[in-house]
């Protein structure tokens, strides 16, 4: 949950990334902590890991500066993908304000993205809160491989099966090349500070 | 000609699978791979590239067991203890008791056993704290499977009068069950999983959204008359292979009442509306929707071909699903 300090005009907020294992979650906060060095006010922190497996989760810190009068921090986390950390991802997700959900193109993927859509959905009710209310974006990853030719789900399909219901926003990307990683995070961070407006009534 | 192909286009996809970490996909398609190498006999060195599929299929089964039966348990460095402790840890200002608290039970939920009971021991001479560390320490060594050692601490603890007769037995009692449910024994599965606010009854039921009433759908659900979410495809494997080739067919549903789903199958695919006969059972189904993807029997309750439209020329088959598992 975002932490707001009235006397140093400074808000605290949290982005977990989420997805099926494999998915390039950790690949996303790589290449963020890569690029968006004016931004990034840490080190890229991963604990722990199992060949390049995330066990409990990646931490990066960023800052964006001076919004509406406040310095806004941003903690980005990721959380483990694999279905035996359920316990681990659950801790991680506590107090996210924002949530970008990395779904793998992949189609053999299709029915572990489904899965853990219904996982976050799961999890975010146990906390008592929606999923159709908590800022969320949507990144399509991996979509370079289809110029290898491998199979890939269509866009379509990801969208029908992933976000028919939810309707918000999403983007095709390529986390290892960087394609879609900013906007996917601009507008998940977007939504978030609308979000926190209201919450928080900090605007004014 | 086209089985060289496949035999392409599979290993390369096992390949990518392999390198990319999701070593159950990896797996199914060396299997595959394998299969298809059998039934190409013109293949000179068939022998030769059946084994080293096999050694990788082995390989890839070894990677498997390994990662499944490893568990977020092992030791971290103490900078990174720090930063869980920091990251994860409810903190009040005011108390800074109450965090050291929090900070040692926060390293035990991410698995750090040894460290939170370290930190955790001087609590045990804490009115206010004494029970709740004694139940944590135990709870530990339970976890690093040093179920003997919990039970002497705990007698011990009594005998100290740390804990009274009384907790010493719910405690002994809570242990001597199993290990099983150890948190929900002790009533510390609230410290792991506390909802942050509490819906009541609840600002996500609002009739007048679109939310409330997909979420009434997929979490609201009367256990004893189970609800069938919303089915965006179905999946049907036919027992006749031929029609399917031994994989699904993927149907869009184009209607949904219950477990009633319309299904529109186009005019062209004449030999899958040929074996589609009313009645019949169709054990193999594969259900798609935007939550879950659950396996289930159906059966084909009506069929007719569409007189009018855009649609005209195809068929409408009704389906109802049989025990959604």
């Amino acid at each position: 949950m975002a932490v707001f300090n009235i006397q140093t005009r400074e808000i605290e907020c949290k982005i977990v990334f989420y997805g099926p294992g494999r998915g390039g979650k950790t690949t996303n906060l790589e290449y963020v902590h890569k690029t968006f060095r004016k931004n990034v006010t840490g080190e890229l922190v991963s604990i722990d890991t199992q060949g390049d497996r995330t066990l409990f989760f990646d931490f990066l810190p960023i800052g964006l500066g001076k919004i509406n009068g406040c310095d806004v921090k941003v903690q980005l986390f990721t959380v483990p993908g694999q279905p035996q950390y359920g316990s681990t991802r659950k801790l991680v997700l506590k107090g996210a304000d924002g949530i970008v959900f990395v779904a793998d193109s992949l189609n053999v993927q299709r029915k572990n993205n489904i899965l853990s859509l219904q996982d976050l959905h799961d999890n975010l009710k146990d906390y008592g809160k929606s999923i159709f209310k908590v800022p969320l974006v949507l990144q399509y990853n991996k979509r370079d491989l289809g110029d290898q030719g491998f199979p890939l789900l269509e866009i379509s399909q990801m969208e029908k099966d992933l976000n028919r219901q939810l309707k918000v926003p999403s983007f095709a990307g390529s986390a290892i090349n960087g394609d879609g990683v900013g906007d996917t995070l601009k507008r998940c961070l977007e939504l978030t500070l609308q979000n926190l407006q209201k919450e928080l009534n900090w605007a004014g | 000609m086209a089985l060289k192909k496949k035999i392409y286009s599979v290993n390369k996809e096992a390949a990518l699978y392999n390198s990319q970490g999701m070593y159950e996909e990896a797996l199914e398609k060396y299997r595959e791979l394998l299969e298809l190498i059998k039934k190409y006999k013109v293949l000179k060195n068939r022998e030769d590239l059946e084994r080293k599929i096999l050694i990788k299929i082995k390989g890839i089964q070894k990677k498997l067991a390994f990662y499944k039966s490893e568990r977020p348990g092992k030791e971290i460095d103490s900078s990174k203890k720090d930063l869980i402790k920091k990251l994860f840890t409810d903190s009040n200002e005011k108390d800074p008791e109450y965090n050291d608290f929090q900070k040692a039970l926060t390293l035990a939920k991410f698995g750090q056993f040894e460290d939170s009971i370290i930190d955790m021991l001087p609590f045990l001479k804490h009115k206010a704290f004494r029970l709740e560390a004694a139940k944590n320490i135990a709870r530990c060594y339970i976890k690093l499977g040093k179920k003997d050692e919990a039970l002497k601490l705990i007698e011990k603890w009594a005998l100290d009068f740390i804990i009274s007769e009384k907790e010493k037995t719910s405690l002994l009692l809570a242990f001597s069950e199993g290990n099983s449910n150890i948190d929900q024994k002790l009533n510390l599965d609230n410290e792991d999983i506390v909802p942050e606010e509490v819906v009541e009854n609840d600002n996500l039921s609002d009739s007048s959204s679109d939310d409330s009433y997909i979420l009434g759908d997929i979490s609201e659900s009367d256990p004893d008359s189970p609800e069938i979410m919303e089915i965006n495809s179905v999946g049907i494997k036919l027992a006749d292979k031929e029609n399917s080739g031994g994989e699904p067919v993927e149907f869009d549903v184009s209607f949904q009442a219950g477990n009633h789903l319309s299904l529109i199958i186009s005019s062209r695919e004449k030999s899958m509306i040929d074996s589609l006969d009313v009645g019949l059972k169709l054990n193999d189904m594969c259900f798609y929707s935007p939550i879950a993807v659950f396996k289930s029997s159906g059966i084909v309750l009506s069929k007719h071909q569409i007189p009018n439209g855009p649609k005209k020329g195809d068929w409408c088959l009704d389906i109802e699903i049989k025990n959604p598992t």
